[in-house]
């Protein structure tokens, strides 16, 4: 009997030590997860080049991540700055809460959404200057936040139809369509779809109502217009894909969207720690206008080059830092999928650890909590109730929500420490229920010859209870992993990493070789961790039970 | 060596009201001997037996043991010291029964030689040779092994006393002979208060010295076989024998 115990005690400390050891690589690999920001030594002296360190973030948009890799290379050559990008954020609130948390310094924006969003101004604006003047002022006065000088373009909303099919209908303008209104398809962005300034305040101005309307991932819509599935599309004026496509912007007769000029936008305490950036990055100022960006936006998402390349090109090009050789790798547009996934192998595999790591965390942190919760709440049957149902709510809660719900929370922020925490909270539910059932499923016959021994309670808990609820658990604790692989590739919406961030890109770029390069394993990331804990479940469970 | 003493037991049943599951009840257990407590359902005789090992407390009257009263000892020490043999067995399905057998020994933190020898004797007293059995595990042993694992299991620590609740219940009539007989061969070759709750008359008689019969919670005559058969106290006794074992009474 001994030996079988034995056994078993060795095959639970191989698991432990080699998922520790994954673990553990994971960490090494992943970095440090929180920004660390405090770093008082961050003026150069003077002449000699600025130091410290800052976070740069982004929009999850081609146009917006360009921007910031320019402005991240460009004072990564001119100064010793140590810059963090951030990039790939979910969406404006995500970025603008961000920044005001301060957990990334500057990122690019845009004065009309400062204006309608940030600033929930109804009154229309016109005017770039005045919009540009009224935002900044604003910004400043509430929350220490900087307006540095515009890049020099605008990026405006507009709606957009196929050219041929515009010309069918004789539509050049927004009002044009509303005669039209109840046989078009329209397919907007989800941002669009939802922002005051977008689609809501449009349909009120014009008096539009588009019956067949949806949101689309705008990478998508654009193949959905060419092939005729919808008919009118959300888009910017200085979207790369329009250089490509053939489509028909409609004129904003009514003048609903305000101006859209593009500046970076810095915290005030960020500044005063290192005045040298203003005038750094106003060296951008007014050098990008409308086809320029149009045209950098279509190198990226047309012609396959890569963020850092093209940002660099366009500093030598401009001048502002000296001509080298590019550092980026190149992934080739026409590579097959095979060829593709296996250039990327050593990113995949870095992104698999991280992936690994998220997980992991959340559901031991899952684990310490769930069981010794549950085991307690076997013995305050009352309770029961409340805080399952406590945990089962958290589960409704929308994955993204959540996660981007623990953003603001001190301590955690941006990056892997909100993904962990949120992936624990989901990861509580299964591993609580099984504990607290499966323990309560042991026959009472069995618990009263044990009191009729005279075992104790807690010999009772650690030698019948457990053991005879360990099946039970360890179901628990497999559903828990393979929900938490499966949200946690919506971690990359908050800079944390893992799986999610090709799938992100790939539909920024529309390359489904990327999306899949990070949807796949993921699936076979959760098929095999599943089998994994298969086999730890059958060396757990006490021999004699079936 | 077990004493009760006017012992009252009353419950809160499901709709509020209470239940008086044992009724001011008087019981003398002499060192030694085996009693049966029988009844029908209801009658109160588990609830009896559970006030000896503390499962149960009493609503008020007193329980002793060898002399001192239940509420002065620590639970845990009191059924150490008493062993508990429930129907069907009460076996750990996750343990072998050897593990089940030394148990109690491994919590008493004997060295595993010691454990080891006292479960093979055990076994060997309960006709279940230690080579074959040792390493099986409940599911795979038949009602009657199960019940004979359970009388050795709660053998183990060599208690004075043991309670036995319907321990032969879930058998089949061939099986219950067999292991009566075993009972009675173990009953004489160790010196043990035994407890017996059933509800079967002739197995009350076949195995016990006397009797305690109860109704409703009281304790309605208490004797061997031959106080009940010439002596019943009352009509109830007499139906009760009737009835259970279709004999005339004399």
């Amino acid at each position: 009997m001994t030996r079988i115990r034995r056994n078993h005690r060795i095959r639970i400390v191989a698991f432990t030590l080699s998922f520790l050891v994954i673990a553990g690589i994971g960490a090494t690999v992943h970095g440090s997860a929180a920004p660390g920001r405090q770093d008082p030594a961050s003026r150069g002296a003077p002449g000699g080049r600025l130091t410290g360190r800052i976070v740069i973030g982004s929009k999850n948009f081609t146009e917006n991540r360009l921007l910031a890799e320019i402005m991240a290379t460009l004072i990564e050559a001119r100064t010793d700055i140590e810059v963090e990008r951030r990039i790939n954020l979910g969406g404006t609130t995500v970025v603008f809460a961000a920044l005001r948390a301060g957990q990334i310094d500057l990122y690019p924006e845009y004065t009309g959404t400062g204006w309608s969003i940030h600033l929930g101004r109804t009154d229309r604006v016109h005017d770039p200057l005045r919009a540009y003047l009224e935002v900044a002022a604003e910004f400043e006065r509430r929350w220490d936040i900087e307006w540095l000088e515009p890049f020099g373009f605008a990026n405006s909303y507009a709606l957009a139809m196929d050219a041929h099919r515009a010309e069918d209908l004789g539509v050049r303008s927004i009002s044009d369509l509303v005669p039209f209104e109840d046989r078009l398809e329209a397919g907007v962005s989800h941002e669009f779809l939802n922002r005051e300034d977008g689609y809501p305040g449009l349909a009120e101005v014009y008096g539009l109502d588009i019956d067949d309307l949806r949101g689309m991932e705008h990478g998508l819509a654009y193949e959905a217009i060419r092939t005729g599935r919808i008919d009118v599309v959300d888009t910017w004026t200085t979207d790369g894909k329009l250089l490509r496509y053939d489509i028909r912007i409609l004129e904003d007769d009514s003048a609903f969207f305000p101006p859209y000029d593009a500046a970076p936008i810095i915290r005030g305490e960020t500044l005063d720690r290192m005045p040298g950036l203003r005038p750094l990055l106003n060296r951008l100022a007014f050098r990008i206008d409308d086809g320029r960006m149009r045209e950098l936006n279509y190198r990226v998402e047309e012609e396959g080059g890569t963020f850092e390349e093209v940002a660099r090109s366009f500093l030598r090009d401009e001048g502002l830092i000296e001509a080298g050789p590019s550092r980026a790798v190149r992934p080739e547009r026409e590579d097959g999928f095979i060829s593709f996934l296996w250039t990327r192998r050593g990113e995949t595999l870095r992104l698999v650890l991280e992936h690994l790591w998220l997980t992991g965390m959340a559901v031991l942190l899952a684990i310490v909590t769930a069981v010794p919760l549950g085991i307690w709440l076997t013995r305050r049957l009352s309770l029961a109730p409340a805080i399952v149902g406590a945990t089962g709510v958290i589960q409704t809660v929308p994955s993204l929500a959540l996660l981007a719900f623990m953003i603001p929370v001190p301590g955690l922020g941006l990056g892997a420490r909100s993904a962990i925490a949120a992936l624990f909270l989901y990861a509580l539910l299964p591993i609580l229920r099984n504990t607290y059932t499966g323990i309560r499923e042991v026959d009472t016959d069995l618990i009263e010859a044990a009191r009729g021994m005279g075992l104790d309670g807690r010999q009772i808990l650690m030698r019948i209870e457990l053991p005879l609820a360990t099946r039970t658990i360890m179901a628990g604790v497999r559903t828990s992993t393979v929900i938490s692989i499966g949200v946690a590739t919506l971690a990359a919406f908050i800079g944390a990493g893992g799986l999610g961030d090709p799938i992100v890109t790939g539909l920024q770029l529309n390359d489904i070789r990327l999306i899949l390069s990070g949807a796949i394993p993921a699936a076979l990331l959760a098929i095999l961790v599943d089998w994994l804990l298969g086999r730890l479940e059958r060396s757990l469970v006490p021999k004699g039970l079936d | 060596m077990i004493e009760l003493i006017d012992v009252t037991r009353r419950f809160e049943d499901a709709r509020g009201g209470e239940i008086t599951a044992v009724d001011r009840l008087s019981l003398d257990i002499r060192e030694g001997e085996t009693m049966s407590l029988i009844g029908t359902s209801g009658s109160g005789k588990t609830t009896t037996m559970k006030l000896i090992n503390r499962l149960i407390e009493p609503t008020s009257g007193s329980v002793r043991v060898a002399g001192r009263d239940v509420r002065d000892r620590d639970p845990l020490e009191l059924r150490r010291g008493i062993g508990y043999v429930i129907q069907s067995g009460g076996l750990f399905p996750h343990m072998t029964v050897a593990r089940n057998v030394g148990l109690l020994c491994e919590l008493e933190g004997w060295p595993r030689k010691r454990t080891r020898t006292r479960v093979e004797e055990l076994l060997e007293l309960v006709n279940l040779p230690p080579s074959e059995f040792s390493m099986r595990y409940p599911r795979d042993l038949s009602g009657g092994q199960r019940q004979r694992v359970g009388v050795a299991r709660a053998l183990a620590l060599d208690p004075p006393c043991i309670l036995m609740d319907e321990p032969f219940g879930a058998l089949d009539p061939i099986t219950r002979d067999q292991l009566h007989t075993e009972f009675l061969r173990l009953e004489s070759s160790v010196d043990k208060t035994i407890v017996l709750v059933t509800h079967d008359m002739a197995e009350a008689f076949a195995l016990a010295d006397r009797t305690a019969l109860m109704d409703r919670g009281r304790l309605v005559q208490v004797g061997s076989e031959d106080d009940f058969r010439e002596h019943p106290a009352n009509a109830f006794v007499e139906e009760f024998l009737r009835s259970h074992l279709g004999t005339a009474v004399a």
